[in-house]
């Protein structure tokens, strides 16, 4: 078992937490002030606070976090790319209509947190399922 | 790959948290092993077996759907 898998501590979760919370606010401020869904700007403070968020140890760390962690994220990065491809083929090659203020094409930024909140919300589902076995 | 862990660990009378305790590893760990839902490393696996004071040929055994 590499011990090593993960850099960051546990604590930096709590940073992680804080950095998304400072993103959805900074993007409410930006609407408050220009007008407009600034996505990118809620992307950025997505992305680095699930960086911390998942990219840090568990409070035990050990194999099957390792594990499913691994299996999440393998997961979100083929779905999320699926996903953000085929938008961005419908509305740059076939040009279809969209609503005011919906963004063109997803950025890497808004890949990068779309992968990152899939990749976080199925590690916590096959954590807890791992643990629903029991109360069974 | 199926397991008798639950046993020899009720045989040694130790609760799932003592066992992940001994071993290092989260309890969640040990009920997902328990229940045939994770199979763990092989280091793990004689840790375990260690633990419970038995081979781990005595408490893993294959499946047949292991060699497919």
């Amino acid at each position: 078992m590499d011990k090593k898998a993960f850099p960051y501590a546990f604590w930096t979760k709590i940073l992680g937490a804080l950095v998304v919370v400072a993103g959805v606010i900074s993007f409410f401020l930006q609407y408050q002030r220009k007008g407009i869904f600034d996505f990118n700007e809620l992307a950025i403070g997505f992305s680095w606070g699930l960086l911390f968020i998942f990219f840090s140890k568990e409070r035990t760390e050990d194999e099957m976090m390792q594990v499913l962690k691994f299996r999440s994220l393998a997961r979100a990065i083929v779905i999320s790319f699926f996903a953000t491809h085929l938008y961005n083929y419908l509305f740059l090659n076939w040009r279809l209509q969209r609503p005011d203020g919906i963004i063109l094409s997803i950025s890497a930024y808004q890949f990068l947190a779309i992968t990152l909140i899939i990749a976080t919300g199925t590690f916590y589902f096959l954590k807890y399922r791992a643990i629903a076995e029991e109360d069974q | 790959m199926k397991n008798s862990i639950k046993l020899e660990r009720v045989r040694n009378n130790l609760t799932q948290a003592e066992l992940a305790d001994q071993v290092k590893v989260a309890r969640q760990t040990i009920i997902a092993i328990e229940a045939n839902k994770f199979v763990p490393s092989t280091i793990l696996a004689f840790k375990i077996a260690k633990a419970l004071s038995c081979k781990a040929d005595d408490i893993f055994q294959l499946e047949e759907t292991d060699w497919e």
